[in-house]
Parts: structure tokens; C-alpha cells; sequence
């Protein structure tokens, strides 16, 4: 059933490029309407920003839509589209690092130092207080994601978050899988630090 | 194994990404080592935690702005590179069809030009045919077309007597005014019945000529019958002239025109050589003499005969009982006394 589903979804993409290539402008935007939530999430994930992850997911979807051609449909749609997703948040990345100048939090900043891991005050809307803790539970998380280094953001988001395996994460951005490994275990042990600094308790 | 492999392990022991050997390790240690399956919860719970990061909605005008993006470079996708990648399938039948458009353009244009092109090949034998049958055989310029060429000489070899009048006659080249042309107007040598430019006017006095013109004007009456019917209201003199005398005529009074010196009349009838001798006893009855008797081999008869210009219209009655009559005696004869008439006896093939 589930195979059924996933090789339905496969068609229909596949359809809708064929569509694309003949230059049906609307089977593009249904593969965006289709796929933007998503995209977006993961550029939002590893970029961190979102004004950023908002311009990467365009250029991911315009990028994509240039090289239609080159699609030879070795992998899914999704995956391809994930996968130059990755690359141009990466770079996006790179690039807001070296103009900040300053990592936003870093690891081994005291708690204090760290302005932008602040708490954000708690809205005074009618939330029960369990969805507020959550949500600033998930505030802290995002916070302390965002401060890792890219290299090792990339690999867990790609892998806490994206659900890539070791070899899927290791081809998207051409790392050994040791390295992977090896990455994935240490972004983990920061970010759990980085939320036990943050809320004090665990 | 020891502690600090076992905590780099962790992680990857979490997702089953482990060897069987390390997996074995790991366990044992975690069994005996309080620090490490603490160690190991949080981990697990870390991972919990980053799980639950949640969605975010993207921007609601996202879709929006990546299709006008797309649009802008759709413009591009869709250019000159774009046709060089176009599949095959695609530009093979717009190529298929470029070329039959140009195919069929060229094809107009033969058309087009074909008739005037066939005027100036089908004259080319008349002019040498007509030559090679005449005495004083003037150099034949025009390219031989075989099968007329070969006729007329035919003609002239099977003998008969050319009258010093015909030679007369055929020496000159220009236009040679007749008692049978119709009266003045013969200056202008070639008021020819076709209206294509290519018309070759010079040489066409010759007896001959005038048949195969009558036989040319027959054959082309589907193409060029109106329009040189109709040119004859822009020509002055005796055309116009007879105009006025019926429409019938004027063709055949138009050939006149540009052949002076002689009447031709064509008979078609059944039995060529009967015919034959009936128009010669015929003529004989009307007082003319016959001049010459040319019989080809084919279904082609010529009968050459001098007749009182008075007695024309009862030749052309007479005829008309023995065959089919094509060609018309002119209704005013330029001057009194005998023409020369050549009258064509054609065997009905059918």
C-alpha cells in the first residue's frame, strides 16, 4: 500500500515534468505548491534564517526549473530538488557567516554572552501554558541548531530532521560516512549541552 | 571497549549504524557503565527534542514570486538554445513542413513560367521545320526539335514542285504582302496571336508556318484562345476590322495578318487521301490548278492550289462537305485575281 502510494507520487512528478519540459508553466507551479513547504523547512533548517531560507527555497525551485533538462530522473524529483536545496543553503550559509562576522551563539559562550539564545518573552495569548513551554522548548532547539557549526548543522539536520541515511547525507554533501558519523555524534552532543546551558535544567 | 569509544559510538549506535562487533561492545559496556547509558538517554532525547523542531509555513507570496522567477527565465528556456534541444519529434515535422512549402513554392514558379518557356520550344521547330522545307534552305538557327524537323524534311525530299510564285514568295523575309492579306496594315510584321513576349516574329512568312500556327492556335485554345482574341481590340487596322465581323474570325484573320502571302485552310476528315482527291476535284471545278501535292507518311496531307479570290467562300463551302473545316477565308481579299491557298488535310485518328 505504502509502495503503491510512493510510486503513484513518482509518476505523477514524473508527468508533471514532462509537462514542465514542454514548457506547462502551471505542472511547474504544482510541483511547487507541492513541495515548498517542505523545501523551505529544510533551508530554514540549515540557513537558520528565515528571510534567507525564503530566498534559498526560490532559487532552489528556479534552479531547478533551468536545469530541467539535466534531470535524468536517476533520482526522485524530491530528492533532487532537496539536494541542490542543500548545496545553495550551504552556500548561503558560508556567505552570512563570513558577513556577520560573529557566530550569533556559540557553543562555548557563557549563557550570558549569548543575546540571541535569549528567551523570547512569553505572549500573554490565551495558550495553556504547556503549548507555551513547548514552544519555547522548540525556540531553545532551534537556537542551539542554529549555532553549530554548518558543516556539522548540515548533517544533523539532514539527519534528525530530513531522516537521510549515513550514505544519503554522505552523496548529498560528498563526505565520507565516517566523517557523517562522526559529525552527526558530535552536532548531537552540542546541541544537547546547548540546550542544558540554556534551560538550566534538563 | 573502552569509555571513550563507547560515548563516540553512541550516537551511531542510536541509529542502528553500528557494526555487529561494536553493537556487541556497546551493550556490554552500557550494561556495567551508569555514565554512559545516562549518557546515552539524553542523547536519545536530544535527538526527541530536535525532532520537534516543528514546521514553519513559508511565506505566503512564496509560490507567487518563484513562478514570476520562473516566467523570467521561462523566456530564456524557450529560446534559440532551447530550439537546438528541442526533441526531435518536435522539429522534425515543423522541418517536414518548411520544406514542402518550399517545394511547392518552387513548383509555382515553374508552373508560372513554364508556358512561356514551352512557347519558346515549340517555336523552335516550327521556325527550323519550316526552313528546312523551303528551297533556298536558309541556315536553320534554332535547335532541331526531332520529330518536326524530321517531317519537313520528309516533305521536301518526297518531292513536288515548288512554283517560282512559292519561291518567290518564301525568299523574302519580311512579311511579303499578298492579295490575300488582308488590306494594308503589314507593316507591322508580327501582330502575333499569342501575347508571350517570346514570340519569335521574323521568319514566320512561310507557307508552312501558318499551318502550324493554326494547328499551335488550336492546341493552345484553352490557355491563350480569349487572351489573343481579346488582344485584338488593341490592334489597329484590319483586325479590328474584322472584328467587327464576328468574333469567329478573328483568329483566324489575326493569323492572316501576320502571314499575308497565303489562305491556309486545315480538313480534318476520316479518309485523308479520299479528301485529298475530292478537294482536288473540287478546286479543279472551281477553276483553280492545284501547285503542289505533299503526303506524308503520317496522317498528314498537304494540298497547295492557286484559286480565283472570288471563289474562296465556295471553296470553303465545298470543304466543309468533305471534312471538318478549321480555319476561315478572309472576308475582304486584299486584291483581285488567284491566291495561293494551303489547305491541310488531316486524317482523324480516332
Amino acid at each position: 500500500m505504502l509502495w503503491n502510494r510512493k510510486t503513484e507520487i513518482i509518476d505523477e512528478d514524473a508527468g508533471l515534468l514532462d509537462s514542465c519540459r514542454k514548457g506547462d508553466l502551471s505542472a511547474f507551479e504544482v510541483l511547487v505548491r507541492k513541495y515548498e513547504k517542505k523545501i523551505f523547512n529544510l533551508a530554514f533548517r540549515v540557513v537558520g534564517e528565515y528571510e534567507d531560507a525564503a530566498e534559498v527555497s526560490q532559487d532552489a525551485f528556479v534552479s531547478a526549473y533551468r536545469s530541467l533538462d539535466g534531470f535524468r530522473g536517476d533520482s526522485t524529483f524530491a530528492t533532487w530538488l532537496r539536494t541542490i536545496t542543500v548545496n545553495l543553503a550551504r552556500n548561503r550559509l558560508k556567505q552570512s557567516r563570513t558577513r556577520r562576522f560573529r557566530e550569533p551563539c556559540s557553543l562555548d559562550d557563557p549563557l550570558a554572552g549569548c543575546g540571541s539564545c535569549s528567551i523570547d518573552p512569553p505572549s500573554s495569548g490565551p495558550s495553556a501554558l504547556q503549548q507555551l513551554e513547548r514552544e519555547e522548548l522548540r525556540q531553545r532547539v532551534r537556537d542551539c541548531v542554529g549555532a553549530l557549526e554548518p558543516g556539522f548543522r548540515e548533517v544533523l539536520v539532514l539527519r534528525d530532521l530530513e531522516e537521510h541515511s549515513y550514505g544519503e547525507i554522505g552523496s548529498l554533501l560528498n563526505l565520507a560516512e565516517g566523517t557523517v558519523k562522526s559529525r552527526l555524534s558530535r552536532a548531537r552532543e552540542a546541541v544537547r549541552d546547548c540546550l542544558k546551558r540554556v534551560a538550566g535544567e534538563w | 571497549m573502552d569509555h571513550t569509544t563507547v560515548r563516540s559510538l553512541l550516537s551511531a549506535y542510536m541509529d542502528d549504524a553500528v557494526t555487529p562487533a561494536e553493537r556487541q561492545g556497546i551493550e556490554e559496556h552500557l550494561e556495567s557503565c551508569a555514565d554512559c547509558r545516562a549518557e546515552l538517554a539524553e542523547l536519545k532525547q536530544t535527538v526527541l527534542r530536535i525532532r520537534g523542531f516543528g514546521e514553519e509555513e513559508p511565506p505566503p507570496w512564496m509560490t507567487q514570486k518563484i513562478m514570476v522567477r520562473v516566467r523570467e527565465t521561462g523566456g530564456a528556456r524557450r529560446g534559440f538554445f532551447h530550439w537546438l534541444l528541442y526533441p526531435l519529434r518536435i522539429k522534425l515535422p515543423i522541418e517536414a513542413a518548411a520544406l514542402v512549402v518550399i517545394a511547392a513554392t518552387g513548383y509555382m514558379l515553374y508552373r508560372t513560367a513554364a508556358p512561356q518557356l514551352a512557347q519558346v520550344v515549340t517555336q523552335a521547330p516550327e521556325l527550323h521545320g519550316s526552313e528546312a522545307s523551303s528551297p533556298p534552305p536558309a541556315a536553320p538557327s534554332g535547335k532541331p526539335a526531332v520529330r518536326d524537323a524530321k517531317q519537313a524534311r520528309k516533305e521536301t525530299l518526297s518531292g513536288t514542285q515548288h512554283t517560282a510564285v512559292q519561291r518567290s514568295e518564301r525568299k523574302g523575309v519580311a512579311p511579303v504582302q499578298t492579295q490575300t492579306a488582308p488590306p494594308t496594315e503589314t507593316s507591322s510584321p508580327q501582330p502575333a496571336p499569342s501575347p508571350s513576349p517570346y514570340s519569335l516574329p521574323a521568319r514566320e512568312d512561310h507557307a508552312e508556318r501558318s499551318i502550324m500556327m493554326e494547328k499551335r492556335a488550336a492546341t493552345r485554345a484553352p490557355m491563350y484562345g480569349k487572351s489573343a482574341a481579346d488582344e485584338d481590340f488593341g490592334m489597329a487596322g484590319p483586325n479590328r476590322a474584322e472584328k467587327s465581323t464576328g468574333s469567329v474570325r478573328s483568329r483566324s484573320a489575326t493569323i492572316a495578318a501576320a502571314e499575308p502571302s497565303a489562305v491556309r485552310l486545315v480538313v480534318e476528315a476520316a479518309d485523308r487521301d479520299a479528301a485529298m482527291g475530292r478537294i482536288g476535284a473540287a478546286v479543279g471545278r472551281l477553276g483553280g490548278s492545284i501547285v503542289r501535292t505533299t503526303i506524308t507518311e503520317g496522317e498528314r496531307g498537304v494540298l497547295a492550289i492557286r484559286i480565283d479570290s472570288s471563289r474562296l467562300d465556295e471553296l470553303h463551302e465545298r470543304l466543309d462537305g468533305i471534312g471538318t473545316v478549321r480555319g476561315e477565308v478572309p472576308p475582304e481579299p486584299a486584291a483581285e485575281g488567284r491566291v495561293e491557298v494551303t489547305i491541310e488535310v488531316v486524317g482523324r485518328t480516332e
